[in-house]
């Protein structure tokens, strides 16, 4: 029904409708891609917000090359990243400002724990995200997108503006370098 | 050995990850605020648009008074001119006049 012709036609026309219909099927996806990515539910919860106004606002521009659903993880994405790039410059602003004695608010990053973890594995998915935070952007979100999201290659591809094989090489080293980073954590202890 | 399964274990922790879910009062903000964003687009939208028509005819009012009183002024002006003129050819003439019959005297 969502990916639907008909359907897609009613969003454009602005069908109230069918637009509450679109929000009540892709809350919970657009909310946990985001919360995977950005790692505060507060935040989140706003950027959702912001996602599905601008996918009210920009249905019109809806092609249909993909399917609307990776239309959606891709406004998500794409408001994650933003929010999370504002947030590096934040911080590294923050620390050329300590440099020169100017006091800021310390931001301490504390561990995340998904809700949606089975309890014996929490502890497990709070290291592994700490250790997913060692990645550059791309493995990091590339792995989130398939490994938690289930989502294909090709979909992430379409999502990242990148080529399946190069997905398919972000996800390869991203299982290395989390190997790698995961060796070392439990070497330490 | 053990560290390997720990690694593992920790590698696959994201399975059978249940989606965190919304909270009750952000769903419900959720669509409000979607719909709302219009009106609150549309409010503004046609304030402004009372504001800048109500400037405009201000403007046209201005513009037509203005016209007016330096038609006015105009106006003013010429007959003031052609007073001055006619009283000035009167003095003359007087005045001629006057040193005429003094000169006479």
């Amino acid at each position: 029904m969502p990916d639907s012709l008909e359907f897609i036609e009613l969003l454009k026309k602005g069908d109230r409708v069918s637009f509450t219909q679109l929000v009540e099927e892709y809350q919970h996806v657009v909310f946990n891609t985001i919360l995977k990515i950005t790692q505060q539910s507060h935040d989140a919860e706003d950027l959702t917000q912001e996602v599905f106004i601008q996918i009210y606002k920009g249905i019109q521009h809806f092609r249909g090359d993909s399917k609307l659903s990776t239309w959606i993880y891709k406004i998500a994405y794409l408001k994650a990243i933003e929010w999370e790039r504002k947030k590096k410059s934040k911080r590294s602003i923050n620390y050329f400002k300590n440099l020169i004695g100017i006091q800021t608010d310390k931001e301490d990053i504390p561990d995340f724990y998904h809700p949606g973890i089975a309890l014996q594995n929490k502890e497990n998915a709070a290291v592994l995200y700490k250790a997913l935070n060692q990645l550059s952007e791309n493995q990091r979100i590339a792995f989130l997108l398939i490994k938690s999201e289930g989502l294909s290659y090709q979909e992430v591809g379409t999502i990242m503006k990148k080529t399946t094989k190069s997905i398919e090489g972000l996800i390869q080293r991203a299982n290395e370098n989390l190997r790698n980073i995961l060796k070392e954590t439990y070497r330490e202890q | 050995m053990e560290k390997n399964i720990k690694i593992e274990n920790v590698l696959n922790s994201f399975d059978n990850m249940q989606p965190a879910e919304l909270s009750p009062f952000v769903k419900a903000k959720l669509i409000h605020r979607i719909f709302d964003q219009e009106q609150e687009f549309e409010i503004p939208f046609k304030k402004s648009l009372v504001l800048l028509s109500l400037c405009a005819i201000l403007f046209f009012v201005n513009a037509v008074m203005l016209s007016q009183a330096s038609e006015q002024t105009v106006k003013i002006n010429n007959h003031a001119v052609s007073a001055q003129s006619e009283f000035s050819n009167e003095y003359d003439l007087n005045t001629t006049s006057i040193f005429y019959y003094d000169d006479k005297q």
